[in-house]
């Protein structure tokens, strides 16, 4: 294993561990322990079912997103594709607003997930009529402006507790962690890194361009379909289970990049899996630190900002 | 194995590019497509190679319709270059040649022959165009095909390159390959031992013969 991926691992690890160790609620760790009796009981499903959960919701969310920008900056070609570019968190989006705004906010995440699908379902049917996959980037940015505009006209047209409620829901959370969206999240993870890995010969060779890839025996519409569904089905659960969460799958990839040489893809998924999911937890350790009370796509947005700017002005990008 | 032609009309939509084909290239050897800017050269080479429909008619391999084949199983009969190498990919060309069924020693003889031993190591991105070309080059050449369809390749290659390169086709062509090339170099195409037709693409297909003198060539361009 290469160096990259021991600091990768050490500093998912690492944050793992804090985030189970501490917490808002003192001496969980001891209780759970060596405690006895009800207390003991209280402390292990405080360990488990909250932190520890939440520390895999994060993880698979963030690993899952990472991949997706991954994959889409692959077939893209582009250092600026990411999972939130598709409009498919723009359905998703949609889709919470409808629940929320319309009054029926427990069916939010349904509301989510049906959304991102129906923009996954469009996105899929017209990409097989588009030539290149710029045409697809635009008429994705397209649908999530329109898809926008509706969520504003639906938010001017809002009751005061169900817009605060929405607005909550777009700043992004890991902290709404149950064990069946969770369960959700880390399925279409490893689903998506499975497709990734089997399919990481036919990526490389996309990197050489189109023509080439398809006459190395590429199937262009295999590669399409796949991206399309894996990033597809990702956005939509992580979406459904944490609200959008912003800037860790544009720019996790290119962390990894920064800090190892190797470019196919079967040298950058492990890592791109752990740094997503390193990037996740530590975002989500500085809003657990300031008592929940900092947004996540906030903390997220000022993390990842910086690290795009950089590989834009260094100009040395490369898939 | 026969590349055959058949009331061929390349384009894009419904607008046709270039004159229509109907040829039959039995032989092993050199095939060169020569025209003026947009006569439509990379059009049909790339129809040739499968990459793009036709607008009409069909390419053949042996009994195989070429537009009818599964990209991998394409892959084993055609290679392709494309007139202009990848300059976004940050893979280095040993793994671009780890991408193509060969040993290990086949692939830095291949790197060796058409580029630079010292660029396994380099990647894509710090390579100039001509040097990527070559690795491009190497890269078809281990894809062993019995037809090798090369899209410009010397038109970013120095002197001594392209020099080289037309050895190793003349070799190709020697061990019973097909090669189909488009060029505007007719020096160097000029006396090839390998060359087996000079194309024309113009208002129609016209084939010369390959012992006419350059200007005769020039003259129907």
């Amino acid at each position: 294993m290469n160096r990259a991926r021991w600091a990768w691992l050490m500093g998912w690890g690492v944050l793992a561990f804090l985030h189970v160790r501490f917490g808002s609620v003192a001496s969980v760790w001891e209780q759970a322990w060596s405690g006895s009796g009800e207390s003991a009981a209280m402390g292990r499903t405080i360990l488990w079912e909250l932190r520890a959960l939440r520390v895999v919701l994060a993880s698979a969310a963030g690993a899952g997103l990472a991949v997706s920008g991954l994959l889409l900056q692959t077939w893209f070609h582009n250092p600026l594709a990411g999972p939130s570019v598709l409009g498919i968190s723009s359905g998703a989006t949609l889709g919470v607003a409808v629940a929320i705004l319309g009054g029926s906010a427990s069916f939010a995440l349904f509301g989510a997930l049906i959304g991102s699908g129906v923009v996954l379902a469009v996105l899929w049917m017209v990409s097989r009529r588009f030539q290149s996959p710029v045409t697809l980037l635009v008429f994705g940015m397209m649908l999530g402006y329109v898809v926008g505009a509706l969520v504003n006209v639906l938010q001017v047209e809002a009751s005061k507790e169900a817009l605060q409620a929405f607005v909550f829901w777009g700043m992004g959370s890991f902290s709404r962690a149950q064990g069946m969206w969770t369960f959700g999240v880390v399925l279409a993870t490893l689903l998506g890194v499975g497709w990734a890995w089997f399919r990481a010969k036919s990526l490389d060779a996309w990197t050489l361009g189109p023509l080439t890839a398809s006459s190395m025996g590429v199937s262009e519409g295999a590669i399409r379909t796949g991206v399309v569904l894996v990033t597809g089905a990702i956005a939509s659960v992580v979406t459904a289970a944490c609200g959008p969460i912003a800037f860790v799958g544009v720019a996790t990839p290119h962390l990894v990049r920064m800090a190892q040489r190797g470019r196919t893809h079967r040298a950058l998924l492990p890592n791109v899996v752990a740094a997503g999911a390193t990037l996740a937890l530590l975002a989500d350790g500085l809003v657990r630190l300031s008592g929940g009370s900092w947004p996540l796509n906030a903390v997220l947005s000022i993390l990842a900002g910086p690290v795009i700017v950089y590989v834009l002005l260094k100009k040395t990008w490369t898939p | 194995m026969k590349l055959a032609l058949s009331g061929l009309v390349c384009g894009y939509g419904r607008r046709p590019v270039g004159p229509v084909g109907d040829r039959i290239w039995s032989d092993s050897g050199l095939h060169a497509l020569i025209g003026a800017n947009g006569a439509g050269k990379s059009t049909l080479i790339r129809t040739l190679a499968g990459l793009q429909s036709p607008l009409a008619g069909t390419v053949h391999l042996g009994a195989k319709d070429v537009h009818r084949m599964r990209p991998a199983e394409r892959a084993q009969f055609v290679s392709f270059v494309a007139s202009t190498p990848p300059s976004a990919s940050g893979l280095t060309a040993g793994e671009v040649l780890h991408l193509m069924d060969a040993s290990n020693a086949e692939r830095h003889r291949a790197l060796e022959r058409f580029g630079e031993a010292g660029w396994w190591n380099v990647r894509l991105s710090e390579l100039s165009d001509g040097q990527r070309q070559r690795v491009m080059l190497a890269r078809a050449f281990l894809q062993d095909t019995p037809w090798l369809l090369l899209d410009e390749p010397t038109a970013f290659l120095d002197a001594a390159s392209r020099t080289r390169l037309f050895g190793h086709l003349n070799e190709l062509a020697a061990r019973g390959k097909g090669v189909v090339i488009t060029t505007h170099d007719l020096h160097l195409l000029r006396g090839q031992p390998a060359l087996r037709t000079v194309n024309v693409l113009g208002k129609a297909w016209r084939e010369l013969p390959t012992e006419a003198s350059i200007s005769d060539w020039e003259s129907a361009l």
